[in-house]
């Protein structure tokens, strides 16, 4: 008995301290008519993958670890696209054009703009990878915002 | 050993390419290429995933895998349905449930026989979507002038752009308009002497995904009055040869009256005869309307000679003869008076 106490009063209390997070409400999303969408942020980003369509060639088979911990899941889709964009933010301290730049920023300050999200996670989650600033990577964060955002606008779960 | 992987863009949008690489030692007769997978999802309802199962050089029975990328422990999963070409697999069914739109989707394709031959193709499944055609097309007047088309898809209408064309019978080719929110289209003004046809196709982009490739048209619908079309030779003459032809009639007609009253003079009409004198003081030229000319004209130019001619009396005088037995009786015979000339008044 001292023993399912001891399990009760340090096991339990722990685990809810680790899943409040995951259990945590979503961002809450604005501009899910899409007008935002089509008019600003599509149109960014598809100009940034055009510019990058010679890359994906060289680029690894391998999701890279951001991917595999942050997820466009049900009910998580604006936690996914915080995290997207601030990471996104990343790369336009990178040299690169003054074009690249200003899509990169519209793309993220758009996104982050338009969520609002309730938990303010510190950058710790950035920090990881923080070195893989390669293109394919890039690349790969572009098309997971884009398809993050045509999940929220279909209105679908489960797709 | 790290074993190098080819990867390449087929330049579709949806598709990268994953080509695992052959282990050392891997001879170059089983490097065979596999044929190209290509995967379309229709209406989100199922997913068929074709290749060219004639392209192989031997017929042979492709496996196909697939599963959705999210860890390391991603469940492979064979295909539950396949298409055959002839007795040979060339493709591959998925239903409903087995599509998840917004997670990557690997599929690969493998030779049974040479387990090493194969290729994976990574796909976004959102921009190979590819709507049922629109249906229940129906035509509505909004006023005199204005028509108003809708229909309906089988489908959310938010990921869905379409795009109308229409013409007239008397049009060669299609007008197009693109319709990025709401089902319906309005024409402004149209003629009803004439014969419209609308059509339609739908697209899943942009909000929900990518696509490029739009759905079949809808059946076509009709408004407008089916006049029957004109012959063009028909047209040219209704709309050329007869005005042109009454028009040089109308003018021929006009330059006749006009030689007319030049040449021929009037009737003079008896109420008119007291205008004679009154106001033509006995010209009869002028009152008759011949012209100074015509009248010189009608004048003899030449002179003759005028004879009277009767007879002359017999021997006797028994017909009785008149104080100074004139020479002109005209009743007598055998009496030939003398001749008179006549000679034109100058």
């Amino acid at each position: 008995m001292f023993h399912v106490s001891f399990r009760y009063i340090f096991g339990i209390p722990p685990l809810i301290l680790v899943l409040l997070p995951v259990a945590s409400s979503d961002c809450e999303i604005e501009g899910k008519d899409g007008k935002q969408y089509e008019k600003i942020l599509m149109v960014s980003i598809d100009i940034l993958l055009n510019s990058m369509n010679e890359i994906g060639s060289n680029c690894l088979n391998n999701e890279p670890n951001f991917f595999r911990r942050h997820l466009c899941d049900d009910n998580k889709e604006g936690m996914f696209l915080y995290r997207a964009a601030r990471k996104l933010k990343q790369f336009s301290k990178i040299n690169s054009t003054e074009d690249f730049n200003i899509h990169l920023l519209r793309v993220s300050e758009g996104t982050l703009t338009l969520l609002n999200c309730t938990s303010k996670e510190e950058n710790k989650f950035l920090k990881e990878q923080k070195k893989q600033n390669d293109s394919c990577f890039l690349k790969r964060l572009l098309q997971k915002i884009k398809t993050c955002w045509n999940k929220i606008l279909s209105g679908t779960k489960g797709h | 050993m790290k074993t190098p992987q080819l990867v390449g863009n087929l330049g579709l949008k949806g598709v990268d390419i994953f080509l695992t690489s052959m282990p050392p030692g891997y001879h170059s007769n089983s490097a065979l290429p596999l044929p190209e997978v290509q995967c379309f999802v229709f209406n989100v309802e199922y997913m068929n995933c074709t290749w060219n199962s004639s392209s192989e050089p031997h017929p042979t029975n492709l496996t196909l895998r697939y599963w959705y990328r999210k860890s390391d422990n991603d469940t492979v999963q064979e295909c539950g349905h396949y298409l055959f070409s002839g007795e040979i697999t060339s493709g591959c069914q998925l239903q409903k449930r087995e599509i998840h739109l917004y997670q990557t989707f690997v599929v690969q394709l493998q030779d049974p026989r040479e387990p090493r031959r194969q290729a994976n193709w990574t796909l976004r499944l959102q921009d190979l979507v590819i709507p049922w055609a629109p249906e229940n097309l129906t035509l509505h007047d909004l006023n005199e002038s204005q028509l108003e088309l809708s229909w309906s898809n089988r489908y959310t209408d938010q990921c869905l752009q379409h795009l109308v064309q229409y013409r007239s019978d008397r049009d060669r080719s299609w007008t197009e308009q693109s319709v990025s929110h709401g089902r319906s289209f309005t024409l402004p003004s149209v003629d009803g002497q004439k014969l419209y046809t609308f059509r339609v196709r739908s697209r899943f982009n942009p909000f929900c995904g990518s696509a490029q490739y739009w759905s079949e048209w809808s059946h076509p619908v009709h408004w407008g009055s089916n006049t029957s079309k004109e012959n063009p030779l028909l047209f040219a003459l209704e709309a050329v040869l007869i005005p042109l032809g009454s028009i040089g009639l109308i003018i021929s007609l006009i330059c006749v009256y006009f030689w007319l009253e030049r040449v021929m003079p009037r009737i003079p009409t008896l109420k008119n005869l007291e205008d004679l004198v009154t106001e033509y003081h006995g010209n009869f030229s002028a009152w008759s309307g011949v012209s100074k000319g015509l009248a010189e004209s009608l004048q003899p130019d030449y002179s003759e000679r005028l004879c009277l001619v009767s007879e002359i009396p017999p021997k006797g005088g028994a017909l009785g003869e008149g104080p100074g037995g004139s020479p002109c009786n005209q009743h007598s015979p055998y009496w030939a008076p003398p001749c008179y000339t006549l000679k034109p008044e100058n």
